[in-house]
């Protein structure tokens, strides 16, 4: 197999960096090991959340209270905006809009009841919570607790009630998941049955909040429809995963790479590469029973960290990037690895590989150890995506230094 | 490398298998592929509690596509075919129908001297429906037609085209021998065209439909015996192409997945396999294919079968049909067609095949394309019944260029 660019990773720098690169017409392989981000996050676009443990207000002016080494300062602020702007006018296009802006960041209400600081989100999640606010939850549905979500909400001074709004008769007579609940509702009929009950538990309420499943396969469109058929805004919460607004980028993203003739490839990681010297002139995939190779001009790698499988940590406290065998920001020993707090701050999800401006990988003395092969997202050193809530802001800014960079000489 | 069991430990429970399962979206039988792999895995490994795996396992049709997006490396569908062979062996083995339509060699070799009328009597309603009553196989699936020539009584009276450069042993499998020796018969003209001498070594079934049944221990009889008769074409020459996607994905890595065959004689011959688009890609990739082909003025719809992508070779069909002009090709947005070899020919599971199969049949009835291209035999002939369209290999458009060219 060939290919111009072979892009490794399908979380949201794989995909940004595959789509752009293949708009501006370079011939684009995506391998990924399975679904990345997308199907875990709460389908926002994190640009930076906390510094130093605070939360932040204004991203861009957060953006210098960064510590040296931190992604943005190696790309700057005018990547960042390419990055925000393309995405904008991608999913706008597609049918999913998003709300927000890079000057202030704002609050997405959690099936925890929380207001996470994000940039921004899909529009179904981004009407305010003012006034009367009923949160409900769909009966039956086991992963939302409108009394939950509503205790947590008062207590941020929202005026928020729990309530539940009965399913109609459906195809399903077990439990089921979120994004069975999302079919369903992407069918017209359906929402039409919906509708009445969810506007008993809302009534009386400004706006409803419910869990996010307002439609998976047909963009905004269901929850447009429904809120009109309710008569009430509806904010969708964030959810456990699988993530029903990531589905949703991920499905546009996908028909945006086929459109563009990209060819990806899930299922099979990257292993390995072939080296001419200073530069990758092959990537090796695992085939059903034997390694491949793909040749290819330039080699993306949006791999993730340690949790998105683009590091490995070993048992001797080393770590080693997956594909490349890239150096890794290491910690020596095992026990530096990991904080206190689960989802607090764990040295090792700031693992990552050290790049120069260009995105290529570095060696200890700063010189550039392969020619052609740049990182995105989060594979790369000096941040921590989720406690500093830079995960997508990072993956579409590195994403949009890599299209300027690979599009600006033609192929050679 | 890990067993495929041992993968379940490394599920987080994300439910992205769950959202790519085209079963669990159409029925309720099948709660999807987390609950009944990584999960229910936890209660059938270690301890033997003597019980048997869930029956709604069965509803598992192994399409792969879980496997395909877990991003943690869990083989979520192989776990579940292991389980289903548990539960088919807790059965006492499989039922008569199973037992039949998972011998394809063996159907052929009884109807062959017949054909004519075995086609007829087959496509006649009162039949199908008497069929369906006593055997469970549904009156609505696709039934192959029994070829009265096989493809190795038509390659016997083929002749070696001259001068040439390489040589590749052919796996053609039940369905070129039994059913589609045309699509044999172009495998062997298109390998040609190349400079190929295609041999055929001496061949029998896979044991796929036998795996994917349930039935291991026949399945291993199957696989051991088709080892020992390709093991000599591993070596010399060296390259053992398969027109059927789903039984080269079986010599590539179900041998080892699933059967626990990994010595050194199996690991030779899945070593050898390509599928025979992903062998003519990589003719391509060298610059030595012949790439004259003569225009086809048509509008294709290409639908890459689950069990290509299990192969990890991306879809060297589209490659290949890019490069016949004049074709223009839509790709399927589909994940499966439904029918996932004798999955959908069952009498309990031909509707869930269908719902499955509605999203291809919508596309098709939208863009109404002239034909349709599919790699595998079985979905070929399932998406040829439900839209009524002709149904093509890859290789079989090929070899039409090539002869026009």
């Amino acid at each position: 197999m060939r290919a111009d660019v072979v892009v490794v990773g399908a979380g949201p720098a794989g995909l940004a960096t595959a789509t752009r690169l293949a708009e501006a017409g370079r011939q684009v392989l995506l391998l990924a090991r399975g679904n990345g981000f997308t199907h875990w996050g709460a389908g926002s676009v994190d640009v930076l959340g906390r510094v130093g443990g605070e939360p932040v207000e204004r991203p861009l002016e957060a953006l210098d209270r960064l510590p040296e080494g931190h992604p943005y300062h190696l790309i700057g602020q005018a990547a960042v905006r390419d990055g925000l702007d393309w995405f904008s006018r991608f999913t706008a296009a597609a049918g999913l809009a998003h709300r927000g802006d890079l000057e202030r960041n704002r609050g997405q209400v959690t099936a925890l009841g929380t207001l996470r600081p994000t940039c921004l989100v899909q529009e179904p999640a981004a009407g305010e919570l003012s006034g009367r606010v009923a949160v409900v939850n769909f009966a039956g549905f086991r992963d939302f607790s409108s009394a939950l979500c509503a205790q947590r909400l008062r207590r941020a001074g929202i005026d928020a009630t729990p309530a539940s709004a009965p399913l109609p008769a459906w195809d399903h007579d077990r439990y089921f998941t979120g994004v069975e609940l999302a079919r369903a509702i992407d069918d017209a009929g359906f929402r039409r049955r919906l509708a009445p009950g969810l506007a008993r538990a809302a009534a009386g309420a400004d706006v409803a909040v419910v869990p996010a499943v307002l439609g998976v396969g047909r963009g905004h469109e269901p929850w447009a429809d429904l809120q009109s058929l309710v008569g009430t805004p509806l904010v969708e919460a964030a959810i456990a995963p699988p993530s029903i607004p990531g589905l949703r980028l991920f499905a546009a993203y996908r028909a945006r790479l086929e459109q563009l003739g990209v060819r990806w490839q899930f299922g099979f990681p990257a292993v390995g590469v072939e080296r001419d010297g200073d530069r990758v002139t092959a990537v090796r995939s695992e085939g059903a029973s034997r390694v491949l190779a793909t040749r290819c001009q330039e080699l993306v790698l949006a791999t993730g960290g340690v949790a998105g499988n683009g590091i490995e940590a070993n048992r001797d406290g080393t770590l080693t990037e997956r594909v490349a065998g890239l150096p890794v920001d290491g910690f020596g020993d095992r026990l530096g690895f990991l904080g206190t707090r689960f989802l607090g701050d764990q040295p090792l999800a700031a693992a990552g590989v050290r790049v120069d401006g260009e995105l290529r990988p570095m060696d200890a003395s700063g010189a550039p150890l392969l020619a052609n092969v740049r990182c995105v997202g989060g594979l790369l050193a000096g941040h921590d995506p989720t406690v500093e809530g830079s995960r997508e802001g990072v993956a579409l800014a590195t994403a949009a230094r890599v299209a300027a960079l690979l599009t600006a000489t033609p192929a050679r | 490398m890990l067993h495929v069991e041992q993968t379940a430990d490394h599920c987080i429970k994300c439910n992205v298998c769950n959202t790519v399962c085209p079963v669990s979206a159409v029925t309720d039988l099948f709660p999807g592929p987390k609950y009944e792999g990584p999960q229910g895995q936890r209660f059938r490994a270690g301890i033997d509690t003597g019980d048997s795996p869930d029956k709604s396992l069965d509803y598992c049709s192994a399409c792969g596509l879980c496997t395909q997006a877990c991003p943690e490396g869990v083989m979520v569908a192989e776990i579940n075919q292991i389980a289903r062979s548990r539960l088919v062996g807790d059965r006492g083995g499989l039922r008569l129908r199973d037992q039949i339509i998972s011998r394809p060699s063996l159907m052929g070799l009884m109807a062959r001297p017949v054909a004519p009328v075995a086609n007829a009597v087959m496509a006649a309603k009162p039949v199908r429906v008497l069929v369906e009553k006593a055997m469970g196989v549904h009156r609505g699936a696709a039934m192959p037609k029994f070829s009265a020539m096989t493809l190795r009584s038509w390659a016997r009276s083929h002749r070696d085209p001259a001068g040439t450069t390489r040589t590749v042993a052919y796996f053609h499998g039940c369905a070129a021998q039994e059913f589609e020796p045309e699509v044999g018969a172009a495998v062997v003209r298109v390998l040609e065209r190349n400079g190929a001498r295609v041999t055929f070594p001496k061949q029998g079934c896979c044991g796929l439909p036998l795996v994917s049944n349930g039935d291991f221990d026949a399945g291993r009889s199957y696989a051991t015996r088709l080892v020992r008769a390709l093991r000599g074409s591993a070596d010399d020459p060296g390259v053992i192409v398969a027109s059927s996607t789903s039984c080269g994905m079986t010599l590539k890595a179900k041998y080892r997945e699933l059967l626990g065959l990994d010595d050194a004689d199996t690991r030779a011959v899945s070593q050898a396999v390509y599928d025979i688009c992903e062998y003519l890609v990589g003719l391509d990739d060298d610059g030595s294919l012949n790439r004259s082909f003569a225009p086809i003025r048509a509008r294709a719809l290409y639908h890459p079968p689950c069990q290509l992508m299990a192969h990890g070779v991306g879809l060297p069909a589209l490659d290949l049909l890019a490069l016949v002009p004049g074709l223009e090709v839509e790709r399927s947005r589909a994940g499966c067609c439904g029918t996932a070899g004798t999955y959908g020919v069952k009498v309990e599971k031909y509707q869930i095949a269908m719902d499955v199969g509605q999203t291809l049949f919508d596309q098709v009835a939208a863009s109404r394309p002239d034909f349709i291209v599919c790699d595998s035999e079985t979905c070929r002939w399932h998406i040829a019944k439900s839209t009524g369209l002709p149904v093509y290999h890859p290789v079989q458009v090929l070899d039409r260029a090539y002869a026009t060219a």
